[in-house]
C-alpha cells in the first residue's frame, strides 16, 4: 500500500472515529427521557430583584447525569424570541449556584442570553437554585471569588462595559432553567451503536477505496486540461470574494439573523466550490484522463443523498424542538441547513455531469 | 480560427476524436477544442498529433 493510500486511509477512518465518538457521547448524554423545566417571570425594580423569587426548590428521584441549562431573557421576549437576539440585546450576566443541604454549591455557573449548558452528576434528594444579579464588576468579581476562585474574577469583565443595564431599569425575566436527567443508551444500545458505526466506516472505506482504485493519487491530466481548472479554481474564488462581500454588507445593514452564521459561511465555500466544479466539468476537466467516471458519479451521488438525509433528519428534529418550545433548535436547524447545501452542490456537480454527458454525445453524433 | 487540416487528416484515417485522443493522450475535449480553434496546443501537443497521424507540423499547423 502507497504512503499516501496508507494516510488517506488514516485520515478516513480517524473521522469516522471520531464522528462515531461524538455520536456515542450525544447519544449517551442528551435524552431528554427525563425533564425538569421552570420558568420565572422576575421582576427587578431598582436595580434588585424581589427577594422571595430569587430561589426555587426542586427534587430528584433517581442518581445520575442530569443536564442544567442556563439562560435569560431581556425586557419585553418570550421564550420562543431567543434565536433572533442581537448582541446589542445584552444586558447583565446572571449567576446561577445549584445547593442542597450538604453541600453549599453543587454547581455554579453564569450565562447571558447565550443558553449555558452542562451535564453534571447527581444524587437523588431535594436542591435549591439561587440566582445571582450581577450588575457591576464588583458584583461579578464578588461572585467569581466565592465560587469560581479569584483567578476567574477577571474573566467577561469587560461586559460590564456596555453598561447596558441601569440601577433604576424594571425587567422582566423569564429563566429557562432545565434540570433533566440523562438518558443512557444501556451497554447492548452502546454496542450496538458501535458496531453500526463500525459498519458505516468500512461502507465508506470500501467505497472510497473502489472509487479511487489506483487513481487518486496517480491522476492524469492533459495539457488543456490543467489550463481551465486554474481558470475554473480563479471563479471559484471570485464567487466566494463577492459572496462575502454580499454577506459584510447584509449583516452591517442588519438584515441577518446571526444565529445562522454558519450555514451562510458554509454556503460561501460551496456555492464556490460548485462554481469551479461546474466550470471544471463543462471544460471537460473536471475528471482526470484516467478516473472512471461513473465511479465518482457513484460516490458524488452517495455523499450527496446522505447530506440530503442527515439534513432533513436534523430540520425535522429542530422543528419538534422548536415546537417543545426549546430555545436551542436552532443549533440543529443550522447543522440540517449545512447538510442540505452540500447535498445541494452535489446534486447541481451531478446534474452537470449529466448535461455535458448528453452534449458530448451530440458533439460526438456530429 | 477552425482547424479543418487537422479534421480532415483525422477523417482520412478513419479516426474518431476519442481516438485521436487515446493515440496522443488528452481529453477528446481537447482534440475537439484544437479543431474548433478554441484551443492553441503547445509544440508538444501538436508534434504528438502530427506523429499519430502520419503528418508533419507544416501540413497541420501551419497558416497559409
Amino acid at each position: 500500500m502507497k504512503k499516501t493510500t496508507a494516510l488517506i486511509l488514516i485520515a478516513v477512518l480517524t473521522l469516522v472515529f471520531a464522528g462515531g465518538l461524538y455520536g456515542l457521547v450525544k447519544e449517551v448524554n442528551n435524552d431528554a427521557s427525563y425533564s425538569y423545566t421552570f420558568h420565572r417571570n422576575l421582576e427587578i425594580k431598582g436595580g434588585m430583584p424581589d427577594p422571595e423569587q430569587t430561589s426555587v426548590d426542586f427534587g430528584i428521584d433517581e442518581d445520575g447525569k442530569y443536564n442544567i441549562s442556563l439562560s435569560w431573557l431581556p425586557m419585553g421576549k418570550k421564550l420562543s424570541d431567543l434565536k433572533d437576539l442581537q448582541p446589542s440585546d445584552y444586558s447583565f450576566i446572571t449567576g446561577c449556584v445549584i445547593s442542597s443541604a450538604e453541600d453549599p454549591c453543587v454547581y455554579a455557573t453564569t450565562a447571558g442570553w447565550i443558553t449555558v449548558d452542562t451535564t453534571i452528576e447527581m444524587k437523588a434528594g431535594t436542591y435549591t437554585v439561587t440566582f445571582y444579579y450581577l450588575t457591576s464588576r464588583e458584583a461579578y468579581a464578588e461572585f467569581a471569588k466565592e465560587f469560581f476562585g479569584d483567578a476567574s474574577a477577571e474573566y467577561m469583565a469587560d461586559w460590564f462595559e456596555w453598561d447596558s443595564f441601569k440601577k433604576d431599569d424594571k425587567l422582566v425575566i423569564s429563566y429557562n432553567n432545565s434540570v433533566r436527567k440523562a438518558g443512557s443508551a444501556g451497554i447492548a444500545g452502546v454496542w450496538l451503536l458501535i458496531v453500526m458505526i463500525t459498519l458505516a466506516g468500512i461502507v465508506l472505506v470500501a467505497v472510497f477505496w473502489f472509487v479511487t482504485k489506483g487513481t487518486f493519487d496517480k491522476a492524469k491530466y492533459d495539457e488543456r486540461q490543467l489550463i481551465e481548472k486554474g481558470k475554473g479554481s480563479t471563479y471559484a474564488l471570485y464567487t466566494i470574494i463577492a459572496y462575502m462581500l454580499a454577506l459584510f454588507l447584509l449583516d452591517a445593514a442588519e438584515l441577518l439573523n446571526r444565529n445562522m452564521m454558519t450555514p451562510m459561511y458554509m454556503g460561501a465555500v460551496m456555492l464556490g466550490v460548485t462554481v469551479g466544479a461546474v466550470y471544471s466539468i463543462w471544460k471537460e476537466c473536471y475528471f482526470a484522463l484516467n478516473q472512471n467516471k461513473p465511479r465518482y458519479i457513484l460516490l458524488m451521488s452517495l455523499v450527496g443523498l446522505f447530506n440530503a438525509g442527515f439534513g432533513i433528519f436534523d430540520i425535522v428534529i429542530a422543528k419538534k424542538m422548536a415546537s417543545a418550545g426549546s430555545p436551542i433548535y436552532y443549533r440543529l436547524l443550522r447543522f440540517g441547513i449545512c447538510g442540505f447545501e452540500l447535498a445541494a452542490a452535489f446534486m447541481v456537480i451531478a446534474i452537470a455531469i449529466f448535461l455535458k454527458h448528453r452534449a458530448d454525445q451530440r458533439e460526438e453524433e456530429e | 480560427m477552425k482547424n479543418l487540416k487537422l479534421k480532415s487528416a483525422r477523417a482520412a484515417l478513419d479516426l474518431s476524436q476519442q481516438d485521436l485522443a487515446d493515440m496522443v493522450g488528452v481529453s477528446r475535449q481537447t482534440i475537439n477544442s484544437i479543431e474548433k480553434g478554441d484551443y492553441n496546443p503547445t509544440i508538444n501537443l501538436c508534434r504528438a498529433i502530427c506523429k499519430a497521424l502520419g503528418k508533419t507540423l507544416d501540413e497541420l499547423f501551419w497558416e497559409e
